[in-house]
């Protein structure tokens, strides 16, 4: 799973310009699942298994409303977001300077001194305006230093409407992983590594995969994919900020284990869904925790997803990642391959399709 | 009040006070449906849960499709974790009102164990710490636990807590209950879709999930149930008490049925709302309008959904609404209901057309 995690996060991606990760997602799939990509840049793969083999629905339909238990069973969608926060290039100015407006959640506290890349491969750092005091610090205090002179000599280099995306790659730190892009192709490289081994197993539902584009700045790409697959279960899977440094708000910490999201801004889970998920953890004897409230910065696909169609069941799993914040999410490779047996778990045993998803 | 039978072998109750002590967090509106599964099971033509938890009763086969939504869900708070002193760490589900929490008697979890909210001592704090309002992360819920263990045992992470009201008569017209925003509109709809069809009408009386938290279960039904117009019932503030002057007060206990111009989701349709006044003015129901702007009603989550669908709120004025208890008029409720049968009347009969 590592080989496959540092590569996808070598992969450049922000939002609405996903086509290399997608390129990625799509090659390292191949080999178990039938792969499109939807107009929107979504790739959407749907699993061999013994009852995926038939074309995806093509339109919604309302759960527990098809066959009986002898019918088809559930489709199941799990989903992860290709995109990573990235920096619009707004202005060159009359220096050489590049400013810049944050597409996704970027702290500004976080982004002086970080390195920057665009698509041909020029590189930058994040630079304050001299002279600037922290409690001042805001994007509009901040602009991207090609180390070039003049407004012409940066304009052979970059120009408005450019994105730069923080440097790609994976640093091994201690017990963890940390990288710019790990939010979300931690969770790309959980859905990849889930689809080989539910492929080799045997899987008896069938599975779709979803990797949307734009999920960094909301459910945009998510939405729309559920709502052409029709799901009677999605599950999500994306980063959940983790305990730091001093007080914290967050429930969760690194090397526990999947935490189980309560609530976000915009989606509460289906109490239902957190037992199915805790049902799966116990039977596997693996560990797992609940984040009872992710912050906004953490949003998912999952309000999106949710509203698709006639309503979708939605759950997240979330990938405990320290330095959240910042622009180097730090995730620990047992919570990822913990997070990869429990869907396993869950997956490779027939789901009933008369389930209560929604309880009364 | 009309009682409602509740069937064979079950005692007499009031649906209303049977909607007001059942418990229902966001995301989580099992119980709220299983009272009015119970109470409408067997007497409306059709009854269905969708995908993400509306209960959904169709009423008559007409052409005229017609929503009328009430939401399930109720605020309250949810467990966060626990102390190593047995407290139970919460955060808010749904915008409280966080000024009143502090000694409340809450139920934790499904089991519904007893607690109460607590906070700092008051002989702790100087007099501009007792002035100030606790956030809820400052608070927690005591259920007599004394080890970390002990509480763990009563409630996990994720569990809701709700709050401990008891639905009362305070006089022979104001009731006192919890969450009456807005079981007052679970009420009124579910007295809706027992009236006689409609000939003309498709009555879809939709009892949502998730308003509380962004009008999420509304915008779902809407999409899949694709009616020609839509009204939401509500309940609303009162802030009829002194030392507020309209148009703060928002609305009147006891004046009627409020009318909504708009909200933070939604201007009104401007000829629903202007039919509704007509037919209250018309027919001498007393109504009001609602004079604030802000919040936001399913109306909101609705009117978007599709190519567009016209859509206003009536609400239901209720005192202290989004705190652990409030009142309500049975006259208002009443009058709502009425305001609401003539505007459907006048569908049926092909009076109005949005």
């Amino acid at each position: 799973m590592r080989e496959t995690l540092e590569r996808l996060c070598a992969a450049w991606g922000p939002s609405g310009r996903e086509e290399a990760v997608a390129a990625e997602v799509s090659a390292l799939l191949g080999p178990v699942a039938a792969v499109r990509t939807d107009p929107l840049g979504n790739v959407i793969a749907t699993l061999r298994t013994v009852a995926g083999s038939g074309s995806p629905a093509g339109v919604p339909q309302a759960a527990g409303q098809g066959p009986g238990p002898a019918g088809p069973r559930p489709r199941v969608m799990l989903c992860a977001h290709l995109d990573q926060p990235s920096l619009l290039v707004t202005e060159v100015t009359r220096d050489g300077f590049l400013r810049f407006s944050p597409v996704g959640h970027l702290d500004p506290l976080y982004l002086p001194g970080q390195r920057v890349v665009n698509r041909e491969g020029t590189v930058g750092v994040v630079v304050a305006e001299d002279g600037l005091v922290p409690k001042d610090l805001g994007p509009g205090k901040l602009a991207i230093d090609l180390g070039v002179s003049g407004r012409e000599a940066a304009e052979r280099l970059s120009a408005v409407g450019d994105v730069f995306c923080p440097a790609a790659g994976v640093l091994a730190l201690g017990d963890l992983l940390s990288g710019p892009a790990l939010d979300d192709r931690a969770g790309c490289a959980v859905l990849v590594e889930t689809a080989r081994r539910l492929v080799s197993a045997g899987c008896p539902n069938p599975v779709d995969l979803v990797f949307s584009v734009q999920g960094a700045i909301g459910p945009r790409g998510a939405r729309p994919a559920a709502h052409g697959l029709g799901p009677a279960l999605a599950l999500v899977v994306d980063l959940a900020p983790a305990r730091g440094v001093g007080k914290s708000e967050s429930t969760v910490e690194v090397g526990k284990g999947p935490a189980l999201r309560v609530k976000e801004p915009g989606y509460v889970a289906p109490p239902r869904v957190r037992q199915l998920l805790i049902e799966a953890a116990r039977a596997a004897g693996l560990p797992y925790q609940v984040e009872v409230v992710a912050p906004e910065a953490a949003t998912s696909d999952a309000g999106g997803v949710e509203l698709a169609g006639s309503g979708v069941v939605t759950g997240v799993i979330g990938l405990p990642a320290r330095l959240q914040r910042g622009l180097t999410p730090a995730v620990s490779l047992a919570d990822l391959e913990s997070t990869v047996r429990l869907l396993v778990e869950l997956l490779s045993r027939p789901l009933d399709r008369t389930a209560p998803w929604v309880t009364g | 009040m009309l009682r409602l039978d509740p069937g064979p072998g079950r005692p007499p109750s009031d649906l209303l006070e049977e909607l007001t002590q059942a418990c229902s967090l966001s995301g989580d509106e099992g119980e709220v449906r299983a009272v009015l599964r119970r109470w409408l099971g067997g007497t409306v033509c059709e009854l269905y849960t969708d995908n993400i938890g509306n209960l959904i009763c169709r009423r008559g086969q007409g052409p005229v499709r017609v929503i009328v939504a009430a939401h399930m869900d109720e605020v309250g708070l949810v467990v966060a974790g626990h102390d190593d002193s047995g407290l139970l760490r919460v955060k808010e589900s749904g915008g409280l009102d966080v000024r009143v929490l502090p000694g409340r008697a809450v139920l934790v979890g499904r089991p519904k164990v007893p607690g109460v909210i607590g906070a700092p001592a008051v002989h702790l704090l100087d007099e501009d710490e007792a002035e100030r309002v606790l956030p809820s992360r400052e608070l927690y819920v005591d259920v007599g636990a004394r080890s970390k263990e002990e509480a763990a045992e009563v409630a996990a992470p994720g569990d809701p807590v709700y709050f401990a009201t008891s639905f009362e008569r305070l006089s022979d017209r104001v009731v006192k209950a919890k969450a009456l925003d807005d079981r007052v509109g679970c009420y009124i709809l579910a007295r809706l879709l027992l009236d006689p069809e409609r000939e003309n009408l498709t009555l879809l009386g939709v009892f949502t999930v998730q308003e509380e938290v962004g009008l999420r279960g509304a915008r779902v039904a809407a999409q899949h149930l694709a009616p020609r117009l839509a009204l939401a019932v509500d309940g609303t503030s009162a802030a009829d008490v002194p030392g507020v002057e309209p148009p703060q007060t928002c609305t009147h206990l006891g004046r009627g049925p409020a009318v909504s111009l708009m909200d933070g989701t939604i201007v009104m349709h401007e000829r629903i709302r202007e039919h509704l006044v007509g037919l209250a003015r018309r027919h001498g129901v007393p109504w009001q309008y609602r004079r604030l702007t802000t919040a936001g009603t399913d109306a909101g989550g609705i009117f978007l959904e599709r190519t567009g669908i016209p859509a206003c709120t009536v609400a239901v004025p209720c005192r202290y609404i989004h705190s652990p208890a409030s009142l309500a008029d049975l006259d208002d409720i009443e009058h709502t209901l009425t305001l609401l049968r003539l505007l459907l009347d006048s569908l049926d009969k092909g009076e109005f057309e949005p």
